[in-house]
């Protein structure tokens, strides 16, 4: 159902199974999105965008180029210069049909302007994409995969002390990421992504063990 | 957690404290009692209280107590000249640093002697020039009247040293300044929050943005006192721990689809929404304005916006249901027996 085609502050981009397929972020340039899909990327209809971090944003203008429909807000808008008519303009809150899916972007906790995470339904699927954030304002109803940002943990973080007051402010952590998924109901969820996991301060092993830890056998959790 | 003991907690710091300038790895300044600046924390300690009202002093644990006032007496400050605060969040208690504090450290450190922060007005005769990436002031003439709030549009900070190098000075637009602030979690740019300090005593606190970004620069790139730069450090962190801490207060609490603006395009609402909603309409204490609630239901296009539509009649439903209660309470009252 979901592939990641990339995670991370080197470019993130996935792809969403459906009738059409979606892609969430614009990080990871289409050549590369072709070789991972076998050349399918002709057939995606949406692709949504959390902000204006360049990992997130940066190919916008070439799935323009090549017919795909962009959902992303003024910011990015007005940040990459774009004026495609296929550039959809959307804002926190409120929820709007693309094609086979329903969309419903939400605010999160990011440094940049407006940014965004989404919950992303069609007829059998109810998804959450966190994006880049410290944490999720919202519960959910009836999830059946969670994409979660999990960047670091204190147990894992090895930067410099002075760049963890960044961290803190914008990217998820272990720990809130356990409280993330403790605080909403998981009856139906099949499968949890850890995403975004940070190559200095995080450890994807550990992180996928924790989590394996705290929710149920049946539920799958990876990783890039 | 046992009773925490001042002579023992104090000994302690005071011993560490110690051994760090016996090791030439801290001077602390001449004019710095410890013994005063540990009697002075202590005052405050014993009336500070975490966000629950607990004393701190019960509430933090013992570790985290001797680490803030180690942080405290590295830096030389003294909480009672208001150089710095404790602040508790869960059981850890942490000392943050003052605005005064960072030109108190900056001094030390960096040999300074004078940090002066000014506002820059619309109208001013201010004039600059770049040389070698230092900026150097030409002019800056004001006229009296010119100093409104409204009206700052700048300011600059100048660090005068002990010795012969020239005075550095840092320079900060309006905008650069609120870009500072928007990272923080009270002020949002082109927000109106009049009750903010940042609007309330906005000159002021221009000010001690400009004076705090020129201090951190000679602090942070002191090359003799690694570990009071640590501390310092250590104390940016704090803050930024504390307001996450306070944020994340409202993580995972609401449910998206209560949150939803109400013209969210969605499906429409079902017949179920209007009849339960007409049948709330049919109590008596609508009498008066049932036909505005009608009419209001009739403009509602979508399911979440008649939800949210439904909760505030029946809201309104109960007010007025308690309302008629307590006025008929009353007025058997009044009848004297």
């Amino acid at each position: 159902m979901i592939d990641i085609i990339g995670s991370g502050s080197s470019g993130n981009c996935y792809w969403l199974e459906g009738e059409p397929p979606l892609l969430i972020e614009a990080g990871i340039a289409p050549k590369e999105i072709q070789i991972k899909k076998d050349f399918r990327l002709s057939q995606v209809g949406v692709c949504l965008v959390t902000h204006i971090h360049k990992d997130h944003c940066k190919y916008v203008h070439k799935l323009l180029d090549r017919g795909i429909d962009c959902y992303l807000t003024k910011e990015v808008k007005e940040d990459l210069g774009l004026s495609s008519h296929r550039t959809h303009l959307i804002e926190p809150l409120k929820r709007f049909k693309a094609k086979g899916w329903v969309i419903t972007p939400f605010d999160v906790e990011h440094d940049t302007g407006n940014p965004l995470g989404f919950l992303i339904e069609n007829n059998s699927e109810k998804i959450v994409y966190s994006g880049d954030t410290a944490f999720i304002k919202y519960k959910f109803q009836n999830l059946t995969r969670i994409m979660i940002e999990c960047n670091w943990s204190e147990e894992t973080y090895t930067s410099p002390l002075v760049q963890k007051k960044r961290l803190l402010k914008t990217h998820f952590n272990l720990d809130k990421v356990k409280d993330f998924l403790n605080s909403n109901n998981l009856d139906k969820v099949k499968e949890i992504l850890l995403l975004h996991i940070s190559s200095r301060n995080g450890d994807p092993e550990y992180f996928k063990k924790e989590i394996e830890k705290i929710v149920d056998k049946k539920i799958r959790v990876r990783y890039e | 957690m046992g009773k925490i003991v001042k002579k023992e907690l104090v000994n302690n710091v005071e011993k560490r404290v110690g051994d760090l300038v016996k090791e030439n790895r801290l001077d602390l300044p001449k004019n710095y009692s410890l013994g005063n600046a540990m009697n002075s924390a202590w005052l405050k300690l014993q009336e500070t209280k975490t966000k629950n009202k607990k004393p701190v002093l019960q509430a933090c644990t013992k570790n985290s107590i001797a680490n803030s006032l180690l942080d405290m007496a590295v830096q030389g400050l003294n909480p009672g000249k208001d150089q710095g605060y404790f602040l508790a969040y869960g059981n850890k208690l942490n000392f943050q640093r003052s605005y005064l504090g960072t030109v108190s450290v900056a001094k030390r450190v960096a040999n300074i002697k004078d940090v002066v922060a000014r506002v820059i007005y619309e109208g001013d005769d201010f004039k600059y020039s770049m040389q070698n990436g230092d900026i150097s002031i030409e002019k800056h003439s004001q006229k009296f009247g010119n100093r409104k709030k409204e009206n700052a549009i700048g300011a600059y900070c100048v660090i005068k040293f002990d010795d012969e190098r020239e005075d550095y000075i840092e320079l900060m637009t309006l905008d650069e300044i609120e870009d500072a602030w928007s990272q923080g979690q009270v002020f949002k740019k082109d927000k109106e929050q009049d009750y903010i300090p940042h609007s309330k005593f906005k000159t002021e606190m221009m000010k001690k943005t400009v004076t705090s970004r020129a201090c951190k620069k000679y602090i942070n790139s002191s090359n003799d006192n690694a570990v009071v730069a640590k501390a310092f450090n250590r104390s940016e962190i704090n803050e930024a721990e504390q307001e996450t801490e306070e944020e994340y207060q409202k993580a995972n609490s609401q449910d998206i689809e209560d949150a939803l603006e109400p013209d969210s395009v969605e499906d429409g609402y079902t017949n179920d929404q209007i009849n339960f909603a007409n049948k709330l309409l049919k109590s008596h204490v609508f009498d008066s304005d049932r036909e505005e609630w009608e009419e209001k239901i009739e403009k509602t296009e979508t399911k979440n916006g008649m939800s949210k539509l439904i909760k505030e009649i029946n809201a309104e439903l109960e007010d007025r249901k308690e309302a008629e209660k307590q006025e008929q309470e009353e007025s058997q009252q009044e009848i004297p027996i």
